[in-house]
């Protein structure tokens, strides 16, 4: 048995705490969602359509789509900072299967009429759609790492490519206000690839940061 | 647990003495007698540091055990075994804490890695052989024993929160 010093002192050195919740970095990531818009809205511009209060269908429809796979990632990613036998949250893997429909799709798009495909994917923003996106994704990954590390999260590798989701689709999500750009190739080509490369990039970076 | 988050040291020091005793029955047979209080220790050092991310609304059971996996798992990535230890019988436990030990899991986890790579993690890890003398024992060459080990602990880690 451990010697009994050593329990005393765990015990004499006791302090209250609260609870580790999700709300802080919820409210965290929200926060930080409102300041990368309105970043972007200052630098880059709001989409006209989205001003005008008629946003084109497209625009509807990748929005409701990054919202759900950042929201229900960054959820996946939080709770893991609670660990618990049984208690691994499975719903990020089929919300990554759904969000994969649009990169499917635009696969399918540029086999049928690879000249449309092209013209669309090479759209002279898509640099900037990458770089605005990671850069935000990194604001986002940075609220998610920090709570991590405040909890006890014991599969390492599994949240540091949850957080990377997340973190990518929530970057991918605030530089949709400005893109332009309607076309299933464009943004199943550069979203998806914003995306993949803030969860590789988190893959690397994360674990080391949250061992404990 | 609950009233440790509030402050209450008699209670907390009550739950440190059962949880010793739960971490030593439990790691008992899974690290060799010499790295026993080493790996308690660590694992009650977690509990008191990561007090604040067990959830009241949870039950203690799961937090704890996913904590002594995970340091298990941990150790054994850090710590090559040695060989004079002899681990002792996990059906020596007392028959009320051999159910809640037997809910820790560890042997589940190890069953659900393929044969050779729970094999070479058991004979490198836990029973303290060499790679050389495990390569031998397994009929598998050092270089497969070694990714059995790094493929195995990589597995793992990625089981530690399953309940199968």
């Amino acid at each position: 048995m451990t010697e009994n010093i050593l329990l005393d002192d765990l015990a004499n050195d006791l302090a209250p705490v609260r609870p580790l919740r999700d709300w802080q970095a919820v409210i965290g990531l929200a926060a930080f969602g409102l300041f990368a818009a309105t970043a972007v809205g200052l630098m880059l511009g709001i989409r006209e359509d989205v001003l005008a209060g008629t946003p084109h269908p497209m625009f509807l429809l990748r929005t409701g789509l990054l919202l759900m796979l950042g929201g229900i990632c960054a959820a996946a990613a939080l709770a893991m900072a609670r660990p618990g036998i049984g208690r691994a949250n499975r719903a990020w893997q089929a919300a990554v299967a759904m969000a994969g429909i649009v990169p499917a799709t635009a696969a399918v798009v540029a086999i049928i009429d690879p000249a449309a495909a092209a013209q669309a994917v090479w759209w002279s923003s898509a640099l900037w759609c990458l770089g605005v996106s990671l850069l935000a994704a990194c604001g986002f990954a940075a609220i998610i790492v920090a709570q991590l590390r405040r909890g006890a999260p014991v599969s390492l590798e599994r949240a540091g490519i949850v957080t990377g989701i997340a973190a990518g689709s929530l970057g991918v999500l605030v530089y949709s206000l400005y893109c332009p750009a309607n076309s299933v190739a464009y943004i199943g080509l550069w979203y998806g690839l914003a995306i993949a490369m803030s969860t590789l990039t988190a893959r690397c970076v994360v674990p080391p940061l949250i061992r404990w | 647990m609950a009233a440790a988050q509030r402050g209450d040291r008699a209670a907390y020091r009550q739950l440190l003495g059962l949880c010793d005793s739960l971490l030593h029955r439990f790691f008992r047979s899974r690290v060799p007698e010499s790295q026993l209080d080493d790996l308690v220790q660590e694992a009650l050092l977690s509990l008191h540091r990561k007090r604040d991310s067990w959830d009241p609304e949870r039950a203690f059971l799961p937090w704890i055990s996913a904590i002594a996996r995970y340091r298990w798992v941990d150790h054994l990535r850090r710590v090559y075994a040695r060989p004079e230890a002899e681990l002792s019988d996990i059906f020596g436990v007392e028959s009320g804490e051999a159910a809640i030990i037997a809910r820790f899991g560890c042997q589940q986890m190890l069953a659900r890695l393929p044969l050779a790579q729970a094999a070479a993690i058991r004979a490198t890890r836990i029973d303290g052989l060499s790679v050389a003398e495990a390569a031998i024992a397994l009929g598998q060459s050092e270089s497969l024993v070694k990714v059995n080990v790094h493929r195995g602990l990589k597995r793992l880690t990625a089981l530690v929160e399953d309940d199968r």
